[in-house]
């Protein structure tokens, strides 16, 4: 997106009232231009003079202590719901569709991560990132995020990482991004847990050496703790051990 | 305003929890979140509600606010705003509901001219920036913030066309902007 296209939609991203798919290419536009971010600053700014014009007035006293004792409830709610994680509660409080909620917000932060959590020269960024992690999970209300650094088998190419995140309220789900350069075609990722249970992903469409495979469902996953990636024919390409991020 | 690492940071704390970032928030924001509910749903239990409610859904996505992507003032009051659009919609809703079953209105609870009246310095200093604005740029202004319309539902309502819309809004907000700054440099 150019720095034209941004501008334009400039004044609907302040407003908040861009469509999702134009406000998250934005978003990553103004993460990498300082000239927009400071247009963006000098709009934010106006609105905010606008704001204190046409609407600044002093609130009753008491409405100080009222929004407080609130947020203490809400805080108070939300550890008893953190403590009532081991017992995995059947009644789900948070509405269908949090996590596709919580799927967005955990992708954008192992993309920040990068790919292979693995590699040593990314370990900086993933201790940078560990605060935003438990607070991640902290507003999610899940039980753990785990990740594993996918391997590629002997004589294949291929590399990636997989998420699991297990969600207290909604669905748990994983993600697996794989990287075959040179490939194409179709793979099956396939967990397993010490029983010999096996979930399996939807499967990885490779393209451009790159694909993604997607699992949602209402299994506990924690007893999941090893990936198997395999091609059309049924030969394993690449596994991952799973452990807590 | 707070330097941007500070605003993130104040978040943050409130974000774990901390009473103080939640006082330093409120004792900030609230003035003007209160004002917007006065404005928007036109009565002052509505305008507290949307108050707690503000404080509420923000503490919910404190970890979401990032402050290369605005200010922090803006992201209060957008979430204020977008908060007083659902409560509109819904009093819609309530409405028709009261309509179909014959219900009476309820007594006014609009607020007095003196609950509405700005407070400080600062406000102060915005209003006569206002001033500085055409009618036609503070129309569109207002309909986009207010109205919680996108700049294509402005341009049509005031029918115009898309760009002119924009023109008139960009150009009000760097107007009060500038006016502002003058505001200030003409200070003693």
């Amino acid at each position: 997106m150019s720095c034209t296209q941004v501008r334009d939609q400039l004044l609907d991203h302040l407003l908040t009232t861009l469509p999702e798919t134009e406000e998250s290419r934005v978003r990553r536009h103004l993460r990498g231009c300082a000239a927009c971010r400071a247009e963006l600053a000098r709009l934010g700014e106006g609105l905010s003079l606008f704001s204190q014009a046409t609407h600044q007035s002093v609130p009753p006293p008491e409405l100080e202590a009222r929004v407080l004792a609130a947020l203490d409830e809400e805080w108070r709610e939300a550890t008893s719901a953190a403590q009532a994680v081991p017992d995995r509660p059947t009644e789900r409080r948070r509405p269908p569709g949090a996590w596709l909620v919580a799927t967005a917000a955990a992708v954008a932060l192992v993309v920040s991560l990068g790919w292979g959590v693995g590699q040593a020269h990314r370990a900086d960024r993933a201790v940078a990132g560990a605060a935003s992690y438990a607070r991640l999970l902290d507003t999610l209300g899940g039980t753990e995020f785990r990740v594993g650094e996918l391997r590629g088998a002997a004589g294949h190419d291929v590399r990636g990482s997989v998420l699991l995140y297990d969600s207290v309220w909604d669905r748990s789900w994983g993600v697996v991004f794989v990287e075959a350069q040179g490939s194409s075609g179709t793979l099956t990722a396939t967990l397993t847990g010490a029983d010999g249970q096996e979930l399996a992903f939807a499967s990885i469409q490779i393209e451009d050496g790159e694909g993604t495979g997607w699992l949602v469902t209402r299994a506990d996953v924690r007893a999941f703790d090893r990936l198997t990636v395999r091609d059309a024919s049924g030969s394993v390409v690449a596994s991952a051990q799973i452990a807590a991020a | 305003m707070l330097e941007p690492g500070a605003e993130t940071e104040l978040m943050q704390a409130y974000a774990r929890r901390d009473p103080r970032a939640a006082r330093t928030l409120y004792e900030r924001y609230a003035s003007r979140v209160y004002g917007l509910g006065l404005v928007m749903l036109g009565d002052r239990a509505a305008a507290e509600d949307l108050v707690q409610d503000t404080f509420v859904k923000l503490w919910r996505g404190a970890t979401r606010f990032e402050s290369s992507r605005g200010r922090l003032d803006t992201y209060v009051l957008m979430v204020g705003r977008s908060l007083a659009i659902d409560a509109l919609r819904r009093r819609v809703v309530e409405s028709r509901s009261l309509e179909r079953a014959g219900a009476l209105r309820e007594a006014d609870e609009r607020p007095g001219p003196e609950e509405m009246a700005m407070t400080g310095d600062q406000a102060d200093r915005a209003r006569k920036a206002m001033s500085r604005l055409s009618d036609e740029q503070r129309a569109a202004l207002e309909l986009a913030y207010f109205g919680g319309r996108t700049t294509a539902e402005v341009a049509e309502i005031e029918g115009i066309p898309l760009g002119t819309a924009k023109t008139r809004i960009h150009a009000a907000l760097l107007r009060l902007r500038e006016a502002m700054s003058a505001e200030r440099e003409a200070e003693p």
